[in-house]
């Protein structure tokens, strides 16, 4: 706290104020570039193994090759090919509960789910980050046709709490078959 | 300098959390296991050290009218740090806590100790200043996420034991799945602040009728 009356320092300059403000703050981001160098590749490489992990769990395969989608879906970001085995499709549904559900899903040649991942979203805590449960995820595997939540008359039990959010999966699961039908 | 006075003060007397009501935002919103309460106890611990050893190294030098811009770079260098290391090594608490340690830099328990104590005492009485204050954070966030957890998904230690799921000491259809939200939040927070209030006021009352 300012105590200015039992203080018999001189008041400090203008120049001096704004010569320790810029000191400290070169200081400071001298060390932020040093961490941020430090943890460039680690964080890099996670990113990369999450992505990879959650590839090999929705289709297993050897590698994955980008393939160029020109499709209408604004959701679509990317599709991979998975070996000979099928596609990878990455898809961010926005009709989560808050905000984009960042998703990839797995369809084999035959036009089956093989599984389906999340890899980024931002839903509620404890309710909607419930469809992270690979338990609750394995009830899309196998499916043909279009996936619905049993509400809307579906197959798909969705999570207690979560109908949003389950909807919303249902819908990245759809976008990523429509797209591959698309591509052919 | 009184380490045992500063640990009592920092756990119970003057508990960040439940007394001096510092840092509600975390504490409401990241309280739904036990794995995101220690997380992030000990994110705010680290952070709250640092910055409370750094601004009390530099509290001779820093100029009374631009301290507050000079703790802000200081608290939000650290917080920054402490975001970059957790994506890199412990990238699973950095996905649960998501946007609440960058969140770190404007809760009020850094920026109160670094002006309330760091900027007027010692460097080592700052250092565990920071360690008893965020101890005394990770112990209300800890029992928050308790009551939460076991109320809300009827588990323990979520996020920890049992590989991540947690022991279920309630089933699945009769826990209040309210506590989860954020008005289990509140009302959670509410008892404990009330419970605390009640033990701390006890002495003083006994003292009252010796007199």
């Amino acid at each position: 706290m300012s105590n200015p009356g039992t203080e018999k320092k001189k008041e400090p300059g203008m120049i001096t104020l704004v010569l320790t403000l810029a000191i400290i703050s070169i200081v400071m981001a001298a060390l932020l570039g040093f961490v941020n160098k430090m943890t460039l590749e680690p964080i890099a490489a996670n990113t990369w193994a999450k992505t990879e992990t959650a590839m090999n769990q929705v289709l297993p395969a050897d590698e994955y090759k980008q393939v160029e989608y020109t499709g209408s879906d604004p959701y679509v970001k990317s599709i991979y090919k998975a070996g000979e085995e099928g596609y990878v499709v990455l898809v961010t549904p926005t009709s989560g509960f808050s905000g984009a559900i960042e998703m990839m899903a797995g369809i084999s040649n035959d036009g089956a789910v093989t599984g389906i991942a999340i890899i980024n979203h931002a839903e509620t805590s404890g309710l909607g980050s419930k469809a992270t449960d690979p338990k609750w995820q394995a009830q899309f595997v196998g499916s043909t046709e279009e996936v619905k939540v049993q509400k809307d008359g579906g197959t798909i039990q969705s999570i207690t709490g979560s109908t949003i959010t389950s909807r919303a999966i249902c819908d990245g699961v759809n976008a990523a078959r429509s797209a591959l039908a698309e591509l052919g | 300098m009184n380490v045992k006075k500063q640990f009592w003060e920092g756990l119970i007397t003057q508990n960040p959390v439940l007394v001096q009501l510092l840092g509600m935002c975390p504490m409401l919103a990241i309280t739904t296991s036990m794995f995101n309460g220690i997380g992030m106890g000990l994110s705010v611990m680290l952070i709250l050290t640092c910055s409370n050893v750094v601004i009390s190294m530099l509290r001779k030098v820093i100029p009374n009218k631009v301290r507050i811009a000079c703790y802000v770079v200081v608290i939000a260098s650290f917080v920054t740090i402490v975001d970059l290391l957790l994506k890199a090594y412990v990238p699973a608490l950095s996905a649960s806590l998501g946007l609440f340690i960058p969140l770190i830099v404007v809760n009020c328990i850094i920026l109160g100790r670094a002006e309330g104590f760091a900027s007027k005492n010692s460097v080592a009485a700052s250092a565990l200043d920071g360690i008893f204050q965020g101890f005394g954070n990770m112990v209300a966030l800890t029992a928050m996420c308790i009551i939460r957890e076991l109320l809300g998904a009827g588990t323990f230690g979520g996020g920890i034991l049992n590989g991540g799921d947690g022991i279920r000491l309630i089933s699945e259809n009769v826990v209040a799945l309210g506590m989860i939200l954020p008005v289990g939040g509140f009302l959670t927070l509410g008892f404990l602040i009330a419970a605390m209030q009640y033990f701390l006021n006890k002495p003083k009352k006994k003292e009252v009728a010796k007199g």
